[in-house]
């Protein structure tokens, strides 16, 4: 019968586990549950979803285990063409268990997510994009990214450089507002978890093992600048073309630009030209020109914590960044690949995770709570049937409580 | 113990024969002439979702028990692999449509002082 402690079908108990995964609050998940006929409490929502939870992350730690031994087998019929892994962080607020109703011990904690995706592209001879795309040269666009990013994004642009977004896209060049076919999503699955990167990477790499990804003709790996990031990549991934995340590398170029320009107009030629010069590999170009900015302006004293917003430790930064991703930087070439070049569907799955993880009222038990939502919910945004598949194999118990067996909870 | 699942043309079989038992609930409902320009579509609709449920239940339950009885009047310990006596107990379980009452087969092990519930070819200790 496959039937566990509760007193529900395995069918049900997958529809309650889906609604605890994609629906807010457990009591909103009890209630939607409740108008499909199905009677639940939220609390009983929630200790299911937990349960489950963790059996999800016990099974891809059993993965993990063989492929370790290398006998994981591949779970997919055919090898994928293309294919990317793109990993970054997200947040999320925990708090102490078992210190009765409340929120005890509060602590933000980082979450990792990797966005383990199958691509349609073309190669191409020529750089089918050699003229940055249009919405990255519309000024409050761009800040407005840099803001989502960085967290700040220095002030307000004026006058020109601040110009509404419909007449600077209109005034964009011709050529970048043709915006060539980039490479389209076809399968995307989700790893992610509380462990660190030191754990993390072996959760990735069962992942892309089981989906075949070692064997595809074309292999990206695309992260933001945080070293464990590289630090997967080198250990699981050596093989995948590593590619610096686009939209990071735009927001030191932008708040560097900020840094040392004297006003708005300025700022914004600084930034479109470092821009332009990165999309089309002539990065050397800009590290020389941040250097002699650096020089003028002079370099961050030692020992001395900066302002965030002080032009030197903008520059410095920004130098900081390409010298250390410099190697990771060669767009014209990944775009001839038909590579992504920006890490923006896993910040999207991080957007999206997080809206059912994340909120001013929401603490997570540590560990076992944050672990087992974030199994879950990667489980029902994986579009590989990852529930049905686990519920389809799950075994019941031989043995079970006598209060479960008589019902009488 | 491998899992059989109902093939499609069957499904669509069964489906045929339910739709065909929806004359006979309308007919119980309604009378022969059906019903008058005063009965509403929710009304109608509580109709067919209580004899949908009825079937559900109805169907589960007969056919739990037919396959209780296939377990035959022992099973072995999980454990200890000795034969024991299979009864059964009520328990109440939700599923698809609705609550029934499963006549569980539950097992007795006097070497290991436990209860077991079979059959175990579909389970794993928990």
């Amino acid at each position: 019968m496959r039937l566990d402690n509760h007193n529900f079908s395995p069918s049900l108990l997958q529809r309650i586990v889906e609604a605890a995964a994609r629906l807010g609050p457990f009591a909103d998940a009890s209630f939607a549950l409740h108008l499909a006929g199905v009677e639940v409490s939220a609390r009983q929502v929630e200790r299911i979803a937990l349960e489950i939870g963790i059996e999800l992350a016990q099974q891809r730690d059993r993965k993990v285990l063989l492929r370790r031994r290398r006998q994981l087998p591949v779970r997919v019929a055919i090898t994928p063409a293309v294919v990317a892994v793109e990993v970054d962080g997200g947040h999320l607020r925990s708090r102490e268990p078992g210190c009765g109703p409340g929120v005890y011990h509060r602590q933000s904690k980082e979450d990792k997510v990797a966005c383990l995706v199958t691509l349609k592209s073309q190669v191409s001879p020529r750089d089918p994009q050699p003229e940055p795309s249009a919405s990255l040269l519309v000024p409050r666009r761009v800040q407005r990214l840099v803001q989502q990013i960085k967290g700040w994004a220095g002030d307000e642009p004026q006058g020109e450089a601040g110009k509404g977004e419909a007449s600077e896209a209109a005034s964009a060049p011709a050529a970048t507002q043709q915006r060539p076919a980039a490479p389209q999503r076809l399968v995307r699955t989700c790893v992610a978890s509380m462990a660190e990167s030191r754990a993390f990477g072996p959760m990735v790499a069962a992942e892309a093992q089981e989906r075949d990804f070692y064997q595809a003709q074309r292999r990206a790996f695309v992260g933001d600048g945080a070293w464990y990031n590289w630090r997967i990549q080198q250990g699981y991934f050596r093989d995948f073309e590593a590619i610096a995340d686009l939209l990071h590398v735009l927001c030191y170029l932008y708040l560097a630009a900020w840094g040392v320009g004297v006003d708005d107009s300025q700022r914004w030629s600084i930034y479109t030209g470092w821009l332009r010069a990165v999309w089309q590999g002539r990065v050397q170009e800009v590290l020389e020109e941040l250097t002699g900015w650096q020089s003028r302006i002079g370099t961050p004293p030692q020992g001395e914590e900066l302002d965030e917003k002080d032009p030197r430790r903008l520059a410095a930064e920004a130098l900081s960044y390409l010298r250390n991703n410099q190697a990771r930087m060669d767009y014209p070439r990944y775009r001839r690949q038909g590579l992504p070049i920006s890490s923006s569907l896993a910040e999207s799955l991080v957007g999206e995770i997080n809206a059912r993880v994340k909120a001013p009222q929401k603490f997570w038990n540590r560990p076992e709570g944050c672990e087992a939502i974030l199994q879950l919910r990667a489980a029902v945004l994986s579009e590989d049937d990852r529930l049905a598949r686990y519920f389809a194999q799950r075994p019941g118990n031989i043995y079970r409580r006598r209060d479960a067996a008589e019902g009488s909870r | 113990m491998p899992q059989r699942k109902i093939t499609a043309v069957k499904l669509r079989e069964i489906h045929e024969l339910a739709a065909g038992w929806g004359k006979i609930v309308a007919r119980r409902a309604f009378g022969d002439d059906g019903p008058d320009l005063g009965v509403d579509l929710t009304a109608m609709e509580q109709v067919a979702a209580t004899a949908a449920n009825g079937l559900n239940q109805s169907t589960l339950e007969i056919l739990l028990q037919q396959q209780a009885r296939c377990l035959g009047a022992q099973q072995p310990c999980p454990d200890c692999r000795r034969l024991c006596l299979v009864g059964s107990e009520d328990r109440p379980l939700a599923v698809q449509g609705g609550r029934i009452t499963y006549h569980e087969p539950v097992g007795h092990c006097p070497d290991c002082r436990r209860d077991f519930f079979p059959p175990q070819g579909f389970l794993a200790p928990g």
